[in-house]
């Protein structure tokens, strides 16, 4: 056998990991790969790291008086970086490129086992909202590439002519993004869940993740905040704004190529079954929900399974349409699509009156569309992504700083890939000039959002 | 005393014996007050004035002066006969309705003095008359109708229908004024009244001023009710002063007659009017009805018969929502004012359109006032909207500044609808300009008898 076989390889990882976790290991493992080898062959058998362990339950949480108490404790580091971008989403991993691009160390971290979050997790395929008046696109850089990527990508995405809203595949995005974040040298963890903000004063020195490693931290000079509900800016005590909005579900249905048009009675057929993807014969269907606030954990939980069951009736009924007896439910979206929960308060906000007067900001750092071109472009200047008070934390995608109208557009994926781009660019450049994000010099920001190939007006 | 109107040898140019006595006798239908005078330099002088009072008003409708709400209520808002029968019939009284009357004060005592020096239509009929002379058209005998129309108007009034307001020199001059789209235009002028008084004055020379115009008529009446009641008090006085006799003092006297003739025509007028209103009464309006600015009186007749289709209301709508209507189903309409929410909707804060009206079609009302001032109210074409087949949208909901929509959703069929709450929607329209679907808007505002009638069938 060969002497560094599986068991032993994962033991030196192992304990190598709990070194780390200990604070023995204090820099940061910048030279790990940003995914790990997979291991070597072992054939089928399961290893036993520790046969006898007993975990110490000096931390865990006990019950005293009837109140559950967690005890004080000090968490291991995880890592430690200069921009740590919370949230794998298409702001999230704008952002994590972006800023790496620019030159700084970056630590992503996403809850899912995927890059994409509601873009490719939650299903939302249509890429709606980077259009003008005029046809003209407005969202490019960083999610303007990953869309060219999928060109190149059979069956990557339809509908990529000027002037239209295109349609993408979840997994070939999911792979585009595995690209991307890996020739860029971002550090990943997945699968971690960014709960809680590290706070010195009213600075936000790095997060606090929950995985099946446990609870454990990760220091950065400058924190941007991709999660969508604004978990880390609302932890750390920045003004926000909790709304509520539309929860739902996406699903997709497919053998829809093999539908009979001409068997079917045009007053029954189906409206529900949503809009075509690249794959052929399958749709996917877009599901509005109720008007919920989609922090709450019950809400998400019967949001769910309400859904659920809908969904796979709506599919039934559709079968009993003449010609549709082959319709098929392929899947329902591994991500609930919750719209709008908290949304920031920030030192700037993007207002609907600016849209409409097409006012321009002297710090816009990002531009963003229309749903089908019926508008023009409307800008988001930095202060948006800023908190009023608190320090080191950006916000990014749709829980930026936007009045109540605006959200609906700036929750849009290609919106929140431009606010993405912006954050990172803008944590890279507060690294590197060793200041406060709200004091960074915007139009360097802008200089190297230009370069990177975002359109700014 | 002479004839007062029917005089049938027409001298036109030729300046009377009695021309500083200002009777209303001599030349027929002619040029009589407007060349009234022999002095070179005086004429002279009053075209310089005349051309500077067209020019100015021609400048003023056309200028981005006219937007103001203090000067685009002047060119019809002068008008002593609109004033009036504003006041009559809606009980309105703007500020600029003193001048109105201090207008109305002069013309009591200087006969025409307004046709003569201000009168922006009377300059360019004047032109016009000159023009049909010169080619050698004759001077018609026409009987006096425009003491009829004034009193069939201000006896309108009293019913509450002023009937032929809309004939006022100024209101069909100020209707030139109106924001059309260029292509429009031509379509405007042919049907304004400006071209149609400018062709009576060309092909019956002095016809439209003389014996048509009823702003020309008020003035007249003013004056011999003003001559005819002082004249005959002052005989009155007199005879009592000279003869103390028991001898009746003399009531009659050419001053006299001339009013005597003067009120047959207001009799003739006046029953004519109600004869008009209540032969008119049940009109077939039954067809669907353009929706109104905001203070229009809610019954469409009254309205119509209110409105002098000046154009003030379009031209100092911020938002340009307020539309000629240029629909052919009913001249009654031509030139009213509608609310067209394609682009824009009516703001929350704005009562210009209510202010500048001089007629009282729309009444006016405070700012504060605005959120019950209701234009309608909007209806949603569940058919038509995205919400039901799950298309992202909602976006009639986040722009309602009333806060009248909510997005409701239904358990049945698992769908989210808008729902409109009547008692806050004032029918403001923002919710139809940013309604998506075309051609047809899923959310659209309707008349309030529209709602009556769908809510009763």
């Amino acid at each position: 056998m060969n002497p560094m076989n599986r068991r032993n390889w994962l033991k030196a990882m192992g304990a190598l990991g709990a070194m780390g976790g200990m604070g023995i290991l204090p820099s940061a493992p910048a030279e790990q790969p940003a995914v790990a080898p997979v291991g070597e062959s072992s054939g089928f058998t399961s290893s036993v790291l520790d046969p006898h362990k007993v975990q110490d339950t000096q931390f865990t949480a006990k019950l005293i008086n009837g109140r559950v108490i967690q005890p004080q404790r000090e968490l291991p580091l995880l890592a430690q970086c200069e921009v740590l971008v919370v949230g794998g989403g298409p702001a999230g991993v704008s952002a994590a490129i972006a800023a790496r691009r620019a030159g700084a160390h970056v630590v992503l971290v996403e809850r899912y086992g995927h890059f994409g979050g509601l873009w490719t997790g939650g299903l939302v395929l249509l890429v709606l909202g980077h259009i003008v008046t005029g046809g003209k696109q407005v969202c490019m850089g960083i999610g303007e590439e990953m869309m060219q990527r999928l060109e190149k990508l059979p069956g990557g995405i339809i509908n990529r002519q000027p002037g239209k809203n295109p349609t993408v595949d979840a997994e070939a995005l999911k792979y585009v993004m595995v690209e991307m974040i890996e020739e860029a040298g971002v550090e990943v963890f997945l699968h971690a869940w960014g709960v809680d903000a590290i706070l010195e004063g009213n600075k936000v020195r790095g997060a606090v993740f929950e995985s099946k490693s446990g609870r454990q931290a990760i220091l950065a000079d400058v924190v941007v905040d991709a999660t969508g509900d604004g978990d880390i800016f609302a932890a750390a005590g920045a003004e926000f704004e909790h709304r509520t909005h539309n929860v739902g579900l996406v699903s997709r249905v497919g053998n829809l190529d093999r539908v009979d048009p001409s068997r079917v009675p045009p007053e029954k057929r189906p409206k529900r079954l949503g809009g075509p993807t690249p794959a052929p014969g399958i749709n996917w269907v877009n599901l509005t929900g109720p008007e919920v606030d989609g922090l709450d954990v019950r809400t998400l939980t019967r949001m769910e399974m309400s859904h659920r069951k809908f969904i796979w009736r709506n599919v039934q009924q559709a079968r009993q349409v003449p010609g549709y007896e082959s319709l098929f439910l392929v899947e329902t979206a591994p991500q609930l699509g919750v719209r709008i929960t908290r949304v920031l308060n920030g030192l700037a906000t993007v207002r609907y009156a600016d849209l409409k007067a097409g006012r321009r900001f002297e710090d816009v750092v990002a531009v963003g569309g229309s749903t089908n071109g019926q508008h023009g472009e409307w800008q988001v200047p930095y202060g948006a992504l800023v908190p009023k008070t608190v320090d080191n934390v950006l916000a990014a995608g749709r829980c930026i700083s936007a009045e109540m109208k605006m959200a609906d557009l700036v929750r849009l994926i290609p919106n929140c890939f431009a606010t993405g781009h912006a954050a990172g660019v803008a944590a890279a450049v507060a690294v590197q000039d060793r200041c406060a994000p709200r004091h960074v010099d915007v139009p360097k920001v802008q200089k190297i959002l230009r370069e990177q190939g975002a359109y700014l007006g | 005393m002479a004839e007062v109107h029917r005089e049938k040898k027409a001298k036109p140019g030729i300046a009377s014996a009695q021309q500083d006595s200002w009777t209303l006798s001599g030349p027929g239908p002619s040029m009589k007050f407007f060349l009234s005078s022999s002095d070179t330099w005086f004429r002279v002088a009053r075209w310089a004035i005349r051309l500077a009072v067209l020019i100015g008003v021609v400048g003023l409708l056309f200028s981005k002066a006219s937007r103001d709400p203090r000067l685009a209520t002047l060119p019809a808002g002068l008008s002593p006969s609109i004033v009036l029968c504003g006041w009559i019939a809606a009980g309105t009284f703007s500020a600029i309705g003193w001048l109105a009357l201090g207008i109305a004060c002069v013309a009591a005592f200087r006969l025409r003095w307004f046709c003569r020096w201000m009168c922006p239509l009377g300059t360019c009929n004047e032109l016009s008359t000159l023009l049909g002379k010169r080619i050698g058209l004759p001077t018609p005998s026409v009987p006096h109708l425009g003491h009829c129309l004034i009193f069939a108007t201000l006896g309108g009034a009293m019913m509450g229908f002023p009937i032929l307001l809309w004939l006022d020199p100024l209101a069909l001059f100020s209707s030139l004024g109106q924001p059309l789209p260029l292509q429009s235009l031509p379509f405007l002028v042919g049907i304004s009244g400006l071209v149609l008084a400018m062709g009576v004055s060309f092909l019956l020379p002095g016809t439209w001023c003389l014996r048509i115009c009823p702003l020309g008529a008020l003035q007249e009446v003013l004056f011999v009710f003003r001559r005819g009641i002082i004249r005959t008090l002052v005989r009155l006085f007199r005879v009592g002063q000279a003869s103390p006799s028991r001898e009746m003092p003399r009531f009659d006297g050419p001053e006299l007659s001339e009013l005597l003739r003067i009120s047959r025509r207001g009799v003739i007028g006046v029953v004519g009017a109600i004869a008009w209103t209540y032969l008119a009464r049940p009109s077939a309006l039954s067809k669907t009805l353009p929706l109104r600015p905001p203070g229009a009186w809610p019954d469409e007749r009254r309205f119509l018969a209110l409105c002098v289709r000046c154009g003030n209301c379009m031209r100092v709508c911020p938002t340009g929502i307020i539309r000629p209507q240029q629909s052919t189903d009913g001249v009654a309409m031509w030139l009213t004012p509608r609310l067209v929410f394609t682009d824009d909707f009516c703001e929350p804060s704005c009562n210009r359109c209510a202010e500048v009206c001089p007629s009282g079609a729309l009444t006016p009302f405070s700012k504060a006032e605005k959120p019950h001032v209701v234009i309608g109210k909007a209806v949603v074409e569940l058919d038509e909207c995205l919400l039901t087949v799950d298309r992202e949208c909602g976006i009639c909901r986040s722009h309602c500044p009333y806060e009248a929509i909510r997005l409701q959703f239904n358990e049945e069929t698992y769908s989210v609808q808008p729902i409109v709450d009547f008692a806050r929607c004032p029918g403001c329209g923002a919710c139809e300009a940013v309604c998506p679907t075309t051609p047809r808007k899923a959310i659209h505002v309707e008349r309030m008898e529209a709602v009556e009638k769908k809510r009763q069938g």
